[in-house]
């Protein structure tokens, strides 16, 4: 990238703070505290063991929500890509899926499971699987036929077939899903601990929030945005290297 | 004994008869030279024997354990390099890890090859691409060797290279061959019967092949040298 696409880069992140801070000091301090602030109360929070708890509950929901997602999502993407009939059998779950507003999920899922880790795990599962397995579903479906002709006449096994064939063949569309899958697990944890647990990330914003504790509040929602970009940072950064990799013959 | 036998083979393509009642009987180790003019059916011949599409009507016997296709296009995952291409179909053969590498170190040996087995496909040129693809089918030693006009898109100079590496292996091997070309001086040599394919049943079959009888018959059924045709 080039320097000034970075510079441009960097004003926007500069720009998008200033703003932060001004609207901060005209609404005040009650309802938004500024980004000084907010840091100050990160770094307090921080040297606190408790914080380190809550995040730590978070983070294993969210890793289990993710490998759940990913692995069936990625399995039944594959099968629905091969096998038309599973494909249209799935379609009404996953336009059900996609379409259902998450908050609606959240509630229904409280009654179901009631409040905690396993409510939070469902429904983040639930509500990242489809982007996985539609990009996955489609990708097989679209492999270039010669392929499957190749693998028929060698008599490729199944697993070759996956490790040689298909997933090298839709690593770009599986590489978008999975920056989705990732942004989108951390804002959909927050609301589903927001809405229904005793602990984790959600529900320190929850209760900062009633006990009017702005700096605090803010300084959670940072930890949040921290989440994405170090998955975005070390998960998917490696992740793409690899699958470019892989692309080098396009 | 016969290697594999279609029976009444029928397929149409979009209500189109590409074959009706159609028989075809290769006997172990038997070469047959497949020509015909342009979209008659050649390819998709060879897609019936090797299983690939399944007949519409009629049957297939076949006691084929192993097949080597050689494709029109060189057909390597460009995702893996020399090496992985021809290490996967020996997986697939089930063939120990043991011995695996000194099969395709032989096998890259045979066409000249040897020094390329780390580059990926976009890094070799077509005539280098195409004889990683021969060795491929010889190196899970195929009793059945299906060639698709394998040298078509190479020059004349690069046609011969390889038809001498063809002709090596053919000589060394007991496999049965069906070669699809477009040219019966490339063909002929190297098989012992020979198959017109025409369309509408008219598919006419040489014995020995007697290169001047079979291209005096290609002319009188205007099949140029190029099999153009109706
Ligand atoms: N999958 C398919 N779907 C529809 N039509 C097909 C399909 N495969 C082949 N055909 C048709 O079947 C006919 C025979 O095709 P085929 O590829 O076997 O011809 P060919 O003899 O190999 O020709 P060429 O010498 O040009 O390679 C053609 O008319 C083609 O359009
Ligand atoms: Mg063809």
């Amino acid at each position: 990238m080039s320097l000034q696409l970075r510079l441009w880069y960097l004003a926007g992140m500069v720009s998008l703070l200033a703003g932060w801070h001004l609207t901060a000091i005209t609404m005040g301090e009650m309802v938004l505290a500024t980004p000084l602030h907010t840091l100050a109360a990160f770094c307090q929070m921080a040297l606190q063991r408790e914080f380190w708890e809550h995040l730590l509950i978070s983070a294993v929901r969210l890793f289990y929500a993710l490998s759940i997602a990913t692995v069936v999502g990625l399995l039944l993407g594959l099968i629905a890509g091969r096998i038309a009939a599973v494909k249209m059998f799935l379609e009404p779950l996953r336009w059900l899926l996609m379409s259902i507003p998450p908050v609606i999920v959240v509630l229904l899922a409280m009654l179901w499971l009631g409040m905690g880790t396993a409510m939070v795990v469902f429904i983040t599962t639930c509500l990242l699987m489809p982007a996985v397995y539609v990009n996955t579903q489609k990708g097989v479906e679209s492999i270039d036929h010669k392929w499957i002709e190749l693998a028929q006449a060698y008599r490729f096994s199944i697993w070759q077939k996956v490790t040689a064939i298909y997933l090298p063949a839709i690593s770009p569309s599986l590489a978008a899903a999975l920056v989705l899958v990732c942004c989108n697990g951390v804002r959909i944890l927050v609301l589903a601990e927001v809405l229904g647990t005793h602990n984790g990330l959600g529900y320190q914003v929850a209760n900062a929030r009633s006990a009017f504790n702005s700096a605090e509040l803010y300084a959670w929602v940072l930890m949040s945005l921290l989440i994405v970009a170090w998955l975005e940072f070390f998960l998917l950064g490696p992740v793409q290297k690899a699958m470019n990799r892989w692309q080098t013959w396009r | 004994m016969a290697l594999i036998r279609l029976e009444d083979i029928g397929l149409a393509f979009a209500g189109k008869d590409i074959f009706k009642d159609f028989n075809l009987t290769l006997q172990a180790g038997q070469r047959l030279a497949l020509l015909g003019a342009s979209g008659v059916g050649k390819s998709t011949l060879l897609r019936l024997i090797a299983g690939l599409v399944p007949p519409q009507s009629g049957r297939i016997y076949s006691r084929v354990k192993q097949i080597g296709f050689v494709f029109q296009d060189a057909r390597l995952l460009p995702w893996l390099t020399v090496y992985q291409n021809l290490q996967l179909v020996l997986q697939a053969k089930g063939m120990p890890e043991g011995v695996r590498a000194e099969k395709i170190s032989y096998a890259l040996a045979g066409v000249k090859l040897e020094a390329s087995q780390s580059l990926y496909p976009h890094q070799l040129s077509g005539g280098m691409a195409q004889r990683v693809s021969l060795a491929r089918a010889f190196i899970i030693e195929p009793d059945l060797l299906l060639l698709d006009e394998p040298f078509s898109a190479l020059d004349v100079k690069l046609k011969q290279d390889l038809g001498r590496l063809l002709v090596d292996y053919l000589d060394r091997s007991q496999a049965g061959v069906v070669y699809v070309s477009h040219s019966p001086h490339e063909v002929l040599p190297l098989t012992d019967t020979c198959l017109v394919l025409q369309p509408a049943r008219m598919e006419k079959t040489f014995n020995n092949n007697q290169t001047e009888a079979i291209l005096a018959y290609l002319k009188d059924e205007g099949l140029g040298p190029g099999l153009v045709g109706n």
